[in-house]
């Protein structure tokens, strides 16, 4: 196991206000180890996909429920961070994490949170479970 | 008044200099907004100037998407100014620049 240099660990109400204070909240603690601007620019949206996520999607837009957000340092300037939500979860993962695929079609959406996530970071993956919810971990190793 | 974003018309081209950050929380005001002054002054040029904003993510694409589609009825084009690299980098990720009525302006 990778030693953990720094934790933070986060719960949010699912309001969409919300979102730019996960945004901020995630980026100010990462940029103790000093990440480039585009490094920073990358993981800010990551973060607001699947915060975004759990929002529209877990919770229905309802603005009830929590959302989870867990960031870890590592001693070789990886971090990682995991969003997961207490919602309805996703039936078939695959289906959903392909490019354009989305099920909101009342407000608009592209099906692409998924796709941004794994192309800004460095490796995407992501658990869920009907009726219990989901958890997606993102991880990205900045450079020295 | 929308402290979310400006409105200029002149010569057929809406300008709409957006300045909030871009994403799900802000993305039905700025459509509304952006839709209402479309119908109002049918333009055959939508152009969004993105210099004021600080992120966008794919509720921004979307936004765009959808105001390309409403350009397509109402006939007008939609030009893209003042992208951040990221920003860029996520509409490149989302082949936006391949549509017909849309164009990015470095
Ligand atoms: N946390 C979640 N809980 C339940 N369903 C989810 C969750 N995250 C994603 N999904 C499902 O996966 C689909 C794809 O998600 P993705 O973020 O790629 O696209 P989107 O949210 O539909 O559109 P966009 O992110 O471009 O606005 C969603 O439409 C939804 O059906
Ligand atoms: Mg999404």
């Amino acid at each position: 196991m990778k030693r953990i240099e720094n934790e933070m660990k986060l719960r949010l109400v699912a309001k969409s206000e919300n979102e730019s204070v996960a945004r901020s909240a995630v980026s100010a603690f990462v940029a103790v180890l000093n990440p480039t601007v585009e490094e920073l620019g990358d993981i800010r949206l990551a973060v607001s996909e699947a915060v975004t996520n759990a929002i529209v999607h877990a919770y229905g837009g309802s603005g009830e429920g929590l959302v989870y957000i867990s960031v870890r340092l590592y001693a070789d300037r990886e971090i990682s961070v995991e969003i997961s939500d207490k919602g309805c979860g996703i039936e078939d993962v695959e289906r959903a994490r392909e490019p354009f695929f989305t099920t909101g079609d009342g407000e608009e959406r592209c099906g692409m949170g998924f796709l941004v996530m794994q192309s800004f970071m460095d490796s995407l993956s992501v658990r869920s479970k009907v009726g219990r919810g989901t958890a997606v971990l993102m991880r990205k190793k900045l450079t020295p | 008044m929308n402290e979310n974003l400006s409105l200029s018309y002149e010569a057929d081209v809406l300008r709409v200099s957006l300045l909030c950050e871009v994403d799900h929380h802000k993305a039905r005001q700025l459509r509304e907004a952006i839709d209402r002054a479309a119908f109002a002054y049918r333009p055959r040029v939508l152009q969004l100037d993105f210099t004021a904003v600080r992120f966008m993510d794919s509720s921004g694409v979307a936004l765009i998407l959808g105001r390309s589609a409403l350009g397509e009825d109402l006939g007008f084009c939609v030009v893209l100014s003042g992208l951040a690299p990221t920003a860029r980098r996520l509409l490149r990720l989302s082949g936006i620049e391949g549509r017909r009525n849309v164009t990015v302006r470095p």
